[in-house]
């Protein structure tokens, strides 16, 4: 019997997505994946000047600003063919791993911890147990029992005063909830502590980036920020000073907590290491470039057709040809009309709502692809890349917490490399990243300390506009995977403008070959406990950090109890 | 950011959607045409959730500005105080992927609730195109906008001064 589920909006997650599961004897047989959300960010651009557009594409998202900002300079520059001075490299470099850092602690612990761990059972754990099991994983510095009773007493207050807010949506006692109450209350813990050091990656972008949440340093041609040691209103040895202070209260968490966390999720839920691989044509891009012209790069990135690291084929600098002529965008199965399979320099956005056809178009997102195929992008395509190019922190980090996975598991043969192809493995190769981005956070700020003591102080290139038409990409590797921004200039104004985001590849429809999407195909088999309440796959959805176009985000009112609104 | 002004003003929204970035642009009317005094701090909050967070804490006053749906005629401008503010808004609705309800549970769970809160909400007319502009239902009532949140910062003792 094939019962049909609908989770519409999926929540805790950026934007409004809806899932369709039909679900076959227990299993997911058939899934669609479907964005809400029109997206046509050229209908504002077209006309404008290519300087200003990274100001409004960080507006497409509220959580994804930098990353919008940063691809939009990188396509401008990009189209005329420039180079930019390293110290803005390096400036670039430190915001976009303090990001990133932020962005993968906030989506684990706050966006999909809760699919895993159960708040209510905490309150019933013993602190002194969960204690001297925290001290025995790792020396994270707050495991006394004390902080642990703490923890317990806030719980209780918050879920005894009967407003649940943000623990609203979990599912409390679910069958599919393994964990047991103290490692419920560690993972509790970890989830209070981290809103503080979110707070504190995202001060880093803000010393940096002037600002937040947008940043304001961005040029096409470099940063605005001045740097002079001796001055209070530049870039200067005090704030950076500031900087590498925060930089050292990071290092602790994502090692002692992060990593740790993530891995006691994958000793007890060890079944999720086997669900939810999917699409195994991976893509990831290079990032952190270190020399001016955007062909030397701390992290590699390429592209790994059916999950075998051998066969990686590394993506080589900013004009890499390769990647761009690789990329297309499918609307057979999009609420779009016009031509299918359009590279992105020739897009289009004009809608065509036909309402939610099983067999037809029924999603706002297109189906990008590569070389004619889905791929996946995110944290693990990346991880797998930099796994195959040899890159040492990943195969260390990885191996570490392989290694603990092992330990705690008491398995008595090594968990291999290929677990990652998983639900949970989604998670731990973000863990293994954010790692990758705190040391190549470490190694701008060196690179910049030292180009600075060097008396190396320019930070942009004024860019010309010359006449006639250029096109450009930019590309990030973005928390959520490859972004990538393509421009059409013509007479120094925006002809064209298309943003190709991670989620756009990972929550794509069907494409023209009626091939499904990486969200569809990692949810095919999962197991399904409860029809009511479909937790299963939002722990797979929400394994890939959806980000789904933020357009809108207006407050809505309940209805009810108008009287404590004051009418003006 | 060196001073540390006890009044905050965060407007929210997406310019990028017509009246959907109201709350957005009354801030910066705020920060281009107004001195304060006592100094505040003035907020453009885009669509952000926890990035907001730095700026909550027990010896802050809040005023949001931001568009609401409160099912009443567009260009309706209307408050909402403290406790009701959480108690009145659906943290199901909210689309981001933590909203405003969101960031103030938070807040409260990590001992960063603000003395005060004001909502000071807008119905809109539109927010289904990507368009700059505001409607002109909502122009029309921009400046009750901008008068509400001057007459609320004034009982909260902040002066204002056009510059």
């Amino acid at each position: 019997m094939t019962k049909r589920i609908v989770v519409d909006p999926v929540t805790r997650i950026e934007g409004h997505l809806r899932i369709d599961c039909d679900v076959t004897n227990g299993q997911v047989s058939k899934a669609w994946s479907s964005g809400q959300m029109w997206r046509g960010i050229e209908t504002i651009l077209k006309g404008r000047d290519p300087r200003d557009a990274w100001v409004f594409t960080q507006r497409i998202c509220g959580v994804c600003t930098t990353v919008h900002a940063i691809a939009s300079v990188r396509a401008v520059e990009n189209a005329l063919d420039m180079e930019i001075p390293v110290n803005a490299q390096y400036i670039r470099n430190m915001v976009i791993a303090a990001h990133g850092i932020h962005d993968h602690i906030v989506h684990f612990y706050h966006l999909s911890a809760l699919d895993w761990v159960d708040v209510v059972s905490a309150l019933s754990a013993d602190p002194k147990a969960a204690s001297k099991l925290a001290q025995s994983l790792s020396g994270h510095p707050n495991n006394g029992w004390q902080e642990y009773k703490a923890v317990q007493d806030k719980l209780k207050t918050f879920v005894g005063s009967g407003q649940l807010g943000i623990f609203a949506n979990g599912y409390w006692g679910h069958p599919a909830m393994k964990l047991p109450p103290e490692v419920n209350l560690i993972a509790a813990a970890h989830y209070l502590e981290a809103f503080e050091i979110q707070r504190k990656a995202n001060q880093i972008t803000t010393i940096l980036g002037s600002k937040t949440p947008h940043i304001q340093n961005v040029a096409v041609g470099g940063v605005s920020n001045p740097i002079n040691p001796d001055s209070q209103a530049a870039l200067n040895m005090e704030r950076l000073a500031l900087v590498k202070e925060l930089m050292n209260q990071l290092q602790s968490f994502i090692y002692n907590a992060y990593i740790v966390d993530v891995c006691v999720v994958a000793s007890f839920y060890q079944d999720w290491l086997g669900y939810g691989s999917g699409v195994m044509d991976y893509l990831s891009v290079p990032d952190f470039p270190t020399d001016s012209k955007g062909t030397q790069f701390g992290t590699p990135g390429g592209y790994i057709p059916g999950g075998d690291v051998s066969k990686f084929k590394p993506i080589t600098s900013f004009h890499d040809n390769y990647f761009r002529d690789g990329v297309k965008e499918s609307v057979k199965h999009a609420w779009y009309k016009g031509e299918s399979n359009l590279h992105p320099y020739k897009g289009e956005t004009e809608p065509n709502y036909t309402d939610f056809q099983d067999n037809g178009k029924y999603s706002w997102v297109k189906a990008p692809t590569f070389l004619g195929k889905p791929a996946q992008v995110g944290p693990l395509s990346n991880v797998l890349a930099m796994y195959a190019s040899g890159h040492k922190t990943t195969q260390k980090v990885a191996g570490v917490a392989l290694g603990k996975i092992k330990a705690i598991t008491k398995s008595s043969t090594d968990i291999p490399i290929t677990v990652l192809h998983s639900t949970l493995g989604r998670h731990a190769a973000r863990a293994v990243r954010c790692a990758v981005l705190f040391e190549e956070l470490e190694k701008n700020y060196d690179l910049l300390i030292n180009n600075i003591a060097g008396g190396d102080m320019t930070t942009f290139n004024p860019p010309v506009f010359p006449k006639g038409e250029q096109q450009g990409f930019g590309f990030h590797e973005a928390p959520r995977g490859v972004l990538s921004h393509w421009i059409v200039i013509k007479n120094g104004k925006i002809d064209n403008y298309q943003a190709v985001v991670p989620s756009t590849w990972n929550a794509a429809p069907r494409n023209d070959n009626d091939a499904i999407g990486p969200y569809e195909a990692s949810l095919m088999g999962n197991p399904i406990a409860d029809e009511n309440k479909p937790l299963e796959v939002l722990r797979t959805v929400h394994s890939f950090d959806p980000c789904l176009a933020c357009a809108i985000h207006l407050h809505d009112n309940k209805g009810k109890d108008i009287s404590k609104v004051n009418v003006l | 950011m060196s001073s540390n002004p006890e009044v905050v003003v965060i407007g929210l929204g997406n310019i990028l959607m017509e009246d959907e970035g109201v709350g957005v642009h009354a801030v910066r009317h705020l920060e281009d045409k107004y001195r304060f005094n006592p100094e505040i701090e003035i907020v453009d909050g885009g669509t952000s959730g926890l990035d907001l967070l730095p700026f909550f804490g027990p010896e802050k006053s809040i005023l949001l500005i931001d568009a609401v749906n409160f099912n009443m005629e567009p260009g309706t401008v209307a408050s909402l105080e403290d406790d009701a503010i959480l108690a009145q808004l659906d943290p199901k609705i909210s689309l981001h992927h933590l909203g405003l309800s969101d960031l103030i549970s938070i807040s409260e769970l990590t001992d960063r609730k603000a003395k005060k809160m004001t909502l000071l909400g807008i119905q809109p007319e539109s927010m289904d195109n990507l368009d700059l502009e505001m409607t002109d239902t909502i122009k029309g009532i921009f400046d009750k906008v901008i008068q509400n949140a001057l007459r609320i910062l004034n009982e909260w003792g902040i002066d204002s001064q056009k510059k």
